[in-house]
């Protein structure tokens, strides 16, 4: 072994190497050690590797630790002996565990097992209750009660060892149709049956459903689970809670919406009477092959429950009335008028059985029910756990919790928000197929994808929770969470947030460079509520404060103007209350979280003075305030808090996990350049190919930088504090032209190749961007920002003090203009459809325009003989056409677009470059994310004031 | 594989493994290695097939679902960063073995993760080799074996380790190059 100094010693040689280029290294070496030749060959075999090194460990292993442990086979607890059980094949799965068959060799009895989940065995309090129930259920013995056996614990597993009862369940049964009457009747006496034992020993069910009931050989009916729904309760159910909407509170396990009782659906307390509603709900079933009450979703459901009747009409019309009216009795909302003992249900069931008819008609007469419907709802009913109540007014203090759950990939991070109540999330997914919103319940899982919402973005919650807003296809749209088609309310090409009020009237911001519209959630003409003044650009984010009259929004602009406004929808008067501040929201407890260069603050706010009072508070030190992980400046803030408490936030992600990288037309990655882009944009070739000029973000300053192709070495090409992007190099190599916000709006600067001055080209009153050059070198392309046609195509001759001309002023985006290699054409992006697509058009004429991408697409570029345009499609696929000028260029033909390979650039949002073609067009240098990091979304429950 | 001689929760083991109970960590890790396997199967049925995940959000959710986050008291969020490491590097280093062993009939050597890291190149990793090695380094140097576990095995920022071992960013990313140099030479002179 290496003694301590001799070690540090071959370290510290080791790291000043590393500190030199290769060419300077060796001769470092060697200067340190100078005769100490143990401790050169040391050194020398440590830097051997220094080039591996780069590389090794460098993706974590955690960030693949799901396919690494995914990948294994699933728990193996089929075949296994657990105690004196030999289990056997899987049987299903439920809210309360998996289900196995078993064999008992001490009894040489087949049993069911069912496996405890951990998350319930963990908890002591939870277990001891259980067991105690589990040995009080476990005193039932009745013919048609699923028995319980024991309750195990075998090598730290928590098993509930079941009567094996095999057949049909009910369930599956009645999804076949209508049951005749007779065993419709033949099956309900013996559930009623069972019911009554049970009730005689003080033990309600609480899940009575099709699916606890099993139909065996000869007709024998045994119901299952019974009182386990209280059992698995985490508290003991208390009668003091109110259920509004789907909200639920610890402790209240629920019942399958559809069979749950009046009581049950409010969340009070729970007696006998509730499994005889239950039971009505499964004889009516069982006659007409529907459900009592059902819903299109579980609130609709539940209304149901609570508000309607069911459709008397469906029941068999030759019906013993005895019948009809048992089953009204059972379904009696208020309890006072419910029938109070099953035991009734026996007799009553017992007397009509002798005198019944079966009528005519029968098993098949009626539609099926669809199966997935109803399996849907069992899903999302499972799903609805408990959320922790957060402000019990007995509690003390509870501390503060932030917990991280992973979100499906994206790159659109600012599309998360909490639902009023705080248990639900909303948010963009952008990556095919499943590029839509989705929705999740903090305690659950799995989200869940919302049709209707492709290429959404920034959605919003309605107040009831009952519904989303949000932006897709350049229009601000509802859909209801219950399903229904999406609707359009309003234009909004390039949304900037929205918010609901409860009123009804929905806030939001159309374009980055329009005032705050509003619109009401119903349809109607949108109106403006904030007017833009000198130095502002654009209003952004609204959103409504408690009161339903003051709105927060962002301003965006000049330096002075920016920060976070708040105003009133009567119009009286306006002021900023944050400077330099971006998108505010509104928390429980009178807070406004603002962010603040990337940072989310807290701070009391005075709703009288329209204030902040008292000190900021730092809530999370990042917080994604970029559109997408690439893009420039802040605008927007990914945090979204409720009412209900918790407050969710994206943070931002990790900057330096972008590379510039070459690929060969096959998708096979050619080159890697070494030193990470850091989020560089709108990479452009230097004429020679052996520079690469990019807008970098390095420590939160945006600047252009060159990469020396040969030496694979970064050097910052422009100093100025403000933002500089979408660089390009002019034709004869001597400059590059950006864009730079230095004096408030985006204009376009250029500067020598040689150094110099970073010198302003043209200055406008708007945002400019994205300059192309003809390649004579006398035409300039950009964009330009206009408040009524949103980005439109200019163009400037760089050779005459001329002004800039239109050249496509549409009311949709037009950007990212392309020069053919020919200089008479062009290829842009352009909304118009709805989405990105590209097209081609002649210079300098009103002629017609050429559409290249057929499914969407995003900056074009083109091989250096014209002979071909790339684009990105909406899912990413970098296309290839092959484009063919006549001779004189007059006229084009232009082929059909084929897929070169997947990449992780473009999108449904790209208003900028991300790669480049190589002149030959057979590699393209991508500016991609090496790895698809999403980050997770940070919930913070019981939140503690600054 | 889930066998704890003694019943116990996670929330138990966890103090007494941070009570120092190394005993603990023998019975935590299969508990939490199947609650990992359970939700990575989820996400592996729901995302792309490249898809990674962000480093420590895995065994975060893993933990949040095992217990009851409010009743744990982490002294920070470096403690718990710290831990989540150590568990993720046992529970890997577990799986790593016991897929060699079904595959291997017993032998255990050079078990890759490159099946799994195919979309991003990377030198091959063996993992039971690099445990052992980080092994050897912690009897040396075990500040540098504890940066390659945060930062590998927790896949921890620069900054986040930091925080964990109480040193400034510069040193633990000179640690991280360092100790990747006496790991490769460690490896290779394994594997010869």
């Amino acid at each position: 072994m290496i003694d301590e100094e001799r070690r540090r010693r071959i370290e510290e040689v080791c790291v000043g190497a590393l500190a030199r280029n290769n060419d300077d290294r060796d001769a470092f070496v060697a200067a340190s050690c100078g005769d100490d030749a143990s401790l050169r060959q040391q050194v020398e075999e440590l830097l051997a590797h220094a080039q591996t090194a780069e590389r090794f460990l460098s993706m974590p292993v955690a960030a693949v630790a799901a396919h690494v442990l995914g990948q294994g086979d699933s728990m193996p607890i089929v075949g296994r002996q657990l105690g004196s059980y030999t289990m056997g094949s899987r049987l299903g799965a439920g809210g309360m565990g998996e289900v196995y068959r078993a064999r008992d060799t001490k009894l040489g009895r087949d049993v069911a097992i069912k496996i405890l989940p951990h998350a319930f065995t963990n908890d002591p309090e939870r277990l001891t209750r259980f067991a105690r129930e589990a040995r009080m259920l476990a005193t039932v013995n009745h013919p048609h009660i699923g028995a319980i056996y024991a309750l195990e614990d075998i090598d730290g597993i928590r098993a509930l060892v079941l009567e094996l009862v095999e057949g049909e369940t009910l369930s599956e049964a009645v999804a076949k149709g209508p049951i005749p009457v007779r065993e419709a009747l033949t099956i309900a006496r013996q559930i009623a049956s069972a019911l009554d034992a049970a009730h005689e020993k003080g033990i309600v069910h609480r899940d009575l459903k099709p699916a606890n009931v099993k139909i065996g050989a000869g007709g024998l009916v045994k119901v299952l689970d019974f009182g386990l729904a209280k059992a698995v309760a985490a508290e003991p159910v208390t009668p003091d809670v109110t259920l509004a909407g789907t909200g639920t509170r610890d402790g209240v396990v629920l019942g399958t919406a559809a069979y749950m009782s009046p009581e049950q659906a409010r969340g009070l307390a729970v007696d006998k009477r509730t499994d005889i509603w239950a039971f009505g709900c499964v004889l009516y079933e069982m006659l007409t092959g529907r459900r009592a009450f059902a819903g299109a979703g579980i609130t609709d459901t539940l209304a149901s429950v609570l508000e309607r009747e069911p459709d008397w009409s469906a029941l068999p019309p030759a019906l013993d009335r005895r019948i009809t009216r048992l089953i009204r009795r059972c379904l009696e909302k208020p309890l006072s008028r419910r029938l109070r003992d099953i035991g009734d249900a026996v007799a009553e069931l017992d007397d009509i059985k002798e005198v019944s008819e079966e009528p005519a008609g029968g098993h098949v007469a009626i539609a099926r029910r669809s199966i997935v419907a109803a399996l849907l709802i069992v899903g999302i009913v499972a799903g609805i756990g408990a959320w922790i109540s957060l402000r019990g007014p007995s509690q003390p203090a509870l501390q503060e919790v932030r917990l991280e759950i992973n979100a499906p990939s994206t790159r659109d991070l600012l599309s998360i928000a909490a639902s009023s109540d705080g248990q639900w999330v909303a948010a963009a997914a952008d990556a095919s197929p499943d590029s839509r919103l989705w929705v999740r319940e903090l305690r659950s899982e799995a989200p869940r994808f919302l049709q209707g919402t492709e290429g959404a973005s920034l959605p919003f919650w309605s107040p009831d929770g009952r519904s989303l807003a949000f932006f897709a296809d350049n229009k601000l749209k509802r859909i209801d969470l219950e399903g229904g088609a999406a609707q359009a309310l309003a234009d909004a090409p390039n949304p900037q947030g929205g918010s609901w009020g409860a009123d009804g009237t929905i806030l939001y911001g159309p374009t980055q460079i329009m005032p705050i519209m509003r619109v009401p959630a119903t349809g109607g003409t949108p109106q403006a509520v904030t007017r833009i003044t000198a130095g502002q650009l654009g209003h952004l984010f609204p959103h409504m404060l408690p009161d339903g009259v003051h709105f927060l929004y962002t301003v965006s602009g000049a330096p002075e103007m920016r920060g976070v406004y708040v105003a009133s929808l009567t119009g009286s008067g306006t002021k900023r209350i944050v400077a330099g501040a971006t998108a505010a929201t509104w928390s429980s407890s009178g807070y406004l979280l603002f962010a603040v260069n990337g940072a989310l603050f807290a701070q009391k706010f005075d709703p009288n003075r329209l204030e902040l009072v008292g000190e900021r508070g730092r809530v999370a030190d990042s917080v994604a305030t970029d559109r997408t992980a690439v893009a420039g400046g802040p605008d927007g803030m990914a945090a979204s808090a409720s009412m209900g408490g918790p407050i969710v936030y994206r943070a931002r992600p990790p900057q330096d996990d972008h590379q510039l990288i070459w690929f060969d037309r096959s998708g096979k990655e050619v080159t890697r350049l070494a030193t990470p882009s850091v989020a560089g944009l709108a990479p452009t070739l230097s004429p020679d190919g052996r520079r690469v000029a990019v807008s970098r973000l390095v420590e939160g300053n945006r600047d252009i930088w060159v990469l020396d192709l040969d030496r694979n070495v970064f050097s910052r090409f422009t100093f100025d504090p403000a933002v500089e992007m979408s660089p390009f190099w002019t034709p004869d190599g001597r400059w590059i032209f950006f864009a730079s916000n230095r004096r408030g709006v985006l204009s376009i600067y250029r500067k020598s190749v040689a150094g110099g001055e970073e010198e302003p080209l043209l200055v406008t009153d708007q945002n400019i961007n994205t300059a192309n050059i003809s390649p004579d070198g006398r035409m300039m392309f950009f964009s330009r920002a206009d408040p009524k046609t949103l980005r439109d195509l200019w163009a400037k001759r760089l050779d005459s003090t001329d002004a800039p001309f239109p050249i496509l002023r549409s009311p949709y985006q037009d950007l990212n203009g392309e020069f053919a290699p020919n200089g008479k054409w062009f290829a842009y992006q352009s909304s118009e459809s709805g989405r990105y697509e590209v097209s081609l058009r002649q210079f300098g004429s009103s002629g017609p325009t050429i559409q290249i991408s057929s499914e969407g697409g995003t900056q074009p570029r083109w091989r250096h003989d014209g002979r071909e345009l790339f684009y990105v499609a909406l899912d990413r696929q970098l296309m290839a056409v092959p484009v063919n000028f006549s001779p004189d260029a007059q006229a084009v033909k232009v082929g059909t677009p084929s897929r070169l390979f997947q990449t992780r650039i473009g999108g449904p949002n790209t208003l900028q470059g991300e790669y480049l073609v190589s002149p030959d067009g057979q590699r393209f240098l991508l500016d991609a994310p090496i790895r698809d990091v999403t980050p997770p979304i940070t919930v913070i429950l019981n939140w503690h004031t600054p | 594989m889930v066998s704890t001689d003694s019943p116990g929760t996670v929330t138990r083991l966890l103090r007494a493994w941070s009570d120092g109970d190394q005993t603990a960590l023998e019975r935590l890790t299969p508990l939490v290695e199947a609650e990992l396997r359970r939700l990575a199967r989820g996400y592996m049925g729901r995302e792309r097939k490249d898809h990674t995940l962000q480093p420590t959000a895995l065994v975060n959710e893993a933990f949040i679902r095992l217990t009851d986050a409010r009743q744990i008291r982490w002294e920070d969020r470096a403690h718990f960063l710290g831990i989540s490491a150590r568990l993720m590097r046992r529970v890997l280093v577990d799986h790593a073995r016991a897929h060699g062993y079904r595959k291997r009939g017993g032998g255990v050597e050079h078990v890759t993760l490159d099946e799994a890291l195919a979309p991003f190149p990377e030198p091959d990793v063996d993992v039971l080799a690099l445990d052992r090695a980080l092994e050897e380094m912690a009897a040396v140097d075990g500040r540098k074996s504890r940066v390659i576990e945060l930062r590998f095995f927790g896949g921890l920022s620069v900054e986040e380790t930091a925080q964990v071992l109480h040193v400034s960013s510069d040193t633990v990313k000179r640690d991280w190059r360092l100790a990747k140099l006496w790991l490769l030479r460690e490896l290779k002179g394994q594997r010869r």
